[in-house]
C-alpha cells in the first residue's frame, strides 16, 4: 500500500519541513525587503544631492542665462540622464527636454517622485509616444525671474531593482517551498515505511501471531525505542497467554484420565447390576457422564481450534460444496419437526478454508435454527453473494434473539434465555464463532421482523 | 461370542486404571486381552504378531504410540489399530491414521464405543475385499443396482439413508455407535451436538422396518444402534 499524501502529513518530520519552508519563505522576504529599502533609499540620496546641486546653479540666474545654462547642461549630459525644463508661469515650454509641464507637482523647490515619459538614454527614437513610462526624481522651483525650472534626475533603476527583488524573491520563495515540501516528502518516506511496517506487525500480531515482534532498526531512534517497548509488553503478553494456556491445557488433561476412569467404572457397575432400580440410577448416572463429557470435548475443541496455527488445511473451496451436504444431513431433521427447509444456492466466489471446519460451523448455525424454531415453521438457508463476498444465510421463523443478548450468545457457555427445555451444551455457538474467527469471516445477526436472520460474510483472502 | 479360537486384543497401556477398564470391557466381549504399560515392551509384543487388534495409547513411556505403529507397519505386521489418545487435535488424528492406525478415538472415551470400533476393525479385517450384494436375513442391498429389497418387496431409499443402511449392513451384528456412523457415513468428525443420527435413523427404520415383519434395526441403549435379526 503506497502511502497517501495525508498520512505523510502525519508524519512529524514532513509537518516540520514543511514549517522550516514557510519560516524560510519569510526570512527571504524580509531579508530582500531590506536590501530593497537599504538600495532605493541609498540611491534616492544619491540622486537627490545631484538634483540639490544641479539646481545650486541655477540660483539668481535671469530667463536667458538659465537658458543657456539649460543648453549647457543637457549638451554635457552623456548620460541622458537628467531631467531639465525650464516653463514659462503658465507652462509653455521654454527650453529643456521635459515633454510637458509637470502639473501634478507642486511647485516648492523640494524633490518629489513622479512618473514621466522621458527617457532619452533607453529610447534612442525620442518621439514621446514611443517613449516607456520611467521614474524621476525632480525639483520644481520658481526663478526669480518668474519662470518655472523643473529640475530632475532618471530614477527608473529604482523601479528596476524592485522588479529584479520581486523577481529574486518569487524565484526563491517558490524554490524553498518545493523543495522543503519535497525534503519533507522524502524525509517522511522512511519513518512512514516504518510505521506501516509497524502497523502491518501490529495486525498480525492481533490476528493471532503472537509470537511476532515488531522491527526494531540498529540506529536506535524515537521509533526503535517505543518498538522495543511494545515488544518488551509483547514478550510478557505472550508469556502470560502462553502460562494461561498450559494451565487449561494442563486442566483438561489432568481431567482426561479422572474422566475416562469415571465412565468406565460406571459403565461396568451398569453392565454388572441387575437389579432395575439402580441399574436405572446407574443409567441415569452414565447419561449425565455422557453429557459431561460432549461438553468437556467441546470446550477442547474450542481451544483446539483457537490454537490452531492459521490458515493450516486450508484449501480453495466452492461454498456449494460445503452447503450441498447441509441440506441433505439436516433435511431429515426439519421433516421430523414439520418444519420447512429450504435450501438455496445462488453463485458465489471461491472461499479459503477448511471445508470439515466450516461444514462444522454451518451446520451448527442451520442445527441451532431448527432447534429453536417451533414445529411448523420455516428455516431458510442460502447462499450467494453480497458485495462480491461469499455470504451464507440461515433464516429461521423461531424465537429470534434480542438485540442485546446477540453478543452474549457468541460467549462460552451461553443459552438463550427461553428455550430451556432445548436439548444443547450452549458450545455450539462458540465453536461457530471460534471457526468463523480462524478464517477471518463475519458472522452477523440482521435485524428481522420475525426469528433470526445470520449471516456469514465469506472473503477469499483473510484481511 | 463362544471360545472358538478366541481373538487376541493387546492393550498398550500406561495409565493402569484405563487399562484395567479396556481389557474388562473387551473381556465382555469375550476377548483374550494381554496388557502392556511400556511402550517398547509393547512394541515387542505386538512385532510377534500374535495378537488379532491392538488398542495402543498415543503417549507412553520409552516409545510413543505413532513410533510403535509407524514400526509396525514398516516391519510388514498389519495387525488393526485402535489408537487412543489424550490429543484430540484434528491433526493429531490425521498424524495418526497417516502412519499406520486404522482408527482413533480419543480420550475420555466410552469403552463401549472402544469395543465397538474395534470390533468394526477386526470385522473389517475379515470380510472380502469385493462385494456386491448384502444380506441380512430378508434384506437385501445390491451395490451395483444400488437398490434395496425387504422380504422381496422393493425399497425407495434416497442417497444418504442407502449409504447408511449399506454402512450397517457391512457391520450386521455389531453395535454401532452415533459418533462411528457420523464419521463413516457422512465422513466428519465432530460431535454431531443433536439428535441428527436418531432422526435419519428413525426415517431408515419406517422404511426397513414395514409394519408386519420383524424389526432389524435395534436401539443399543445409550450406546447407538445395531442392525440384524433378533436371536
Amino acid at each position: 500500500m503506497s502511502p497517501t499524501l495525508r498520512e505523510h502529513w502525519r508524519i512529524s518530520t514532513f509537518r516540520l519541513a514543511v514549517l522550516f519552508g514557510f519560516l524560510f519563505t519569510i526570512a527571504n522576504v524580509v531579508l530582500l525587503g531590506l536590501v530593497y529599502w537599504q538600495t532605493t533609499s541609498y540611491l534616492e540620496r544619491r540622486v537627490d544631492d545631484s538634483i540639490v546641486t544641479m539646481s545650486g546653479y541655477f540660483k539668481s540666474r535671469n530667463r536667458e542665462e538659465a537658458i543657456a545654462e539649460v543648453r549647457d547642461a543637457l549638451s554635457y549630459d552623456l548620460r541622458k540622464s537628467n531631467v531639465y525644463g525650464l516653463f514659462t508661469s503658465d507652462g509653455q515650454q521654454i527650453a529643456g527636454n521635459m515633454d510637458r509641464f509637470p502639473a501634478e507637482l507642486p511647485v516648492d523647490g523640494k524633490i518629489h517622485q513622479f512618473n514621466h515619459r522621458t527617457l532619452p538614454q533607453y529610447s534612442p527614437g525620442g518621439v514621446a509616444s514611443e517613449m516607456p513610462v520611467g521614474l524621476a526624481r525632480v525639483m520644481v522651483r520658481r526663478l526669480p525671474s518668474g519662470e518655472v525650472l523643473v529640475v530632475g534626475r532618471d530614477f527608473t533603476q529604482a523601479a528596476e531593482i524592485k522588479a529584479i527583488i520581486w523577481n529574486a524573491l518569487i524565484v526563491s520563495g517558490t524554490f524553498i517551498i518545493v523543495l522543503g515540501l519535497l525534503g519533507g516528502f522524502f524525509l517522511s518516506a522512511g519513518p512512514l515505511r516504518r510505521i506501516n511496517a509497524v502497523r502491518d506487525t501490529a495486525r498480525r500480531i492481533v490476528q493471532g501471531e503472537l509470537s511476532l515482534r515488531l522491527p526494531v532498526s540498529t540506529r536506535n531512534d524515537e521509533v526503535d525505542m517505543l518498538s522495543s517497548i511494545v515488544n518488551l509488553m509483547l514478550e510478557e503478553i505472550e508469556r502470560l497467554l502462553n502460562e494461561v494456556k498450559s494451565v487449561t491445557d494442563n486442566v483438561a488433561h489432568d481431567l482426561r484420565t479422572p474422566l475416562t476412569r469415571l465412565r468406565l467404572g460406571l459403565y461396568r457397575a451398569q453392565q454388572a447390576i441387575n437389579e432395575p432400580a439402580q441399574r436405572r440410577m446407574l443409567d441415569n448416572a452414565l447419561t449425565e457422564t455422557d453429557a459431561l463429557l460432549a461438553r468437556f470435548r467441546a470446550l477442547l475443541r474450542i481451544s483446539e481450534i483457537e490454537n490452531r496455527q492459521r490458515k493450516a488445511g486450508f484449501e480453495l473451496i466452492d461454498p456449494k460444496d460445503v452447503i450441498a451436504p447441509i441440506a441433505d444431513l439436516f433435511e431429515a431433521l426439519a421433516e421430523d419437526k414439520s418444519i420447512r427447509f429450504e435450501v438455496t444456492c445462488h453463485p458465489a466466489p471461491m472461499i479459503q478454508g477448511d471445508p470439515g471446519l466450516l461444514f462444522e460451523a454451518f451446520s451448527n448455525l442451520v442445527d441451532n435454527a431448527i432447534k429453536f424454531t417451533p414445529e411448523g415453521g420455516q428455516v431458510s438457508v442460502r447462499l450467494g453473494q453480497f458485495e462480491g463476498v461469499a455470504r451464507f444465510e440461515v433464516i429461521d421463523s423461531g424465537l429470534g434473539i434480542g438485540p442485546d443478548e446477540r453478543e452474549a450468545v457468541l460467549q462460552r457457555f451461553y443459552r438463550g434465555g427461553q428455550q430451556g427445555k432445548s436439548e444443547g451444551y450452549g458450545l455450539g455457538l462458540s465453536i461457530v464463532a471460534a471457526i468463523i474467527r480462524l478464517h477471518g469471516f463475519t458472522l452477523t445477526f440482521q435485524e428481522s421482523a420475525q426469528g433470526t436472520h445470520v449471516s456469514v460474510d465469506c472473503p477469499s483472502r483473510l484481511p | 461370542m463362544t471360545a472358538t479360537a478366541q481373538i487376541k486384543v493387546l492393550t498398550i497401556e500406561d495409565d493402569a486404571t484405563t487399562a484395567r477398564e479396556i481389557a474388562a470391557e473387551l473381556e465382555a466381549h469375550g476377548f483374550a486381552v494381554e496388557v502392556e504399560g511400556d511402550g517398547q515392551a509393547g512394541f515387542d509384543k505386538a512385532a510377534s504378531g500374535r495378537f488379532d487388534a491392538i488398542t495402543l495409547d498415543r503417549m507412553l513411556p520409552n516409545l510413543d504410540g505413532l513410533s510403535i505403529v509407524t514400526r509396525l507397519r514398516a516391519a510388514g505386521i498389519d495387525t488393526p489399530v485402535l489408537m487412543i489418545s489424550a490429543l484430540s487435535d484434528v491433526d493429531e488424528r490425521v498424524r495418526g491414521l497417516r502412519a499406520g492406525g486404522d482408527d482413533y478415538l480419543t480420550k475420555p472415551f466410552a469403552v463401549d464405543e472402544m469395543a465397538a470400533r474395534l470390533e468394526v476393525l477386526l470385522r473389517r479385517r475379515k470380510a472380502p475385499a469385493l462385494v456386491v450384494k448384502l444380506q441380512v436375513a430378508d434384506l437385501e442391498l445390491d451395490l451395483l443396482e444400488r437398490s434395496v429389497r425387504r422380504n422381496g418387496v422393493e425399497l425407495e431409499l434416497k442417497t444418504t439413508e442407502f449409504r447408511l443402511l449399506e454402512y450397517m449392513m457391512r457391520n450386521s451384528g455389531q453395535t454401532l455407535t452415533r459418533t462411528m456412523i457420523f464419521e463413516a457415513v457422512w465422513n466428519y468428525h465432530f460431535d454431531p451436538y443433536t439428535n441428527l443420527i436418531e432422526v435419519h435413523m428413525a426415517r431408515l427404520r419406517k422404511k426397513i422396518d414395514t409394519p408386519g415383519l420383524p424389526s432389524l434395526i435395534h436401539t443399543v441403549w445409550g450406546t447407538g444402534y445395531m442392525l440384524g435379526a433378533k436371536d
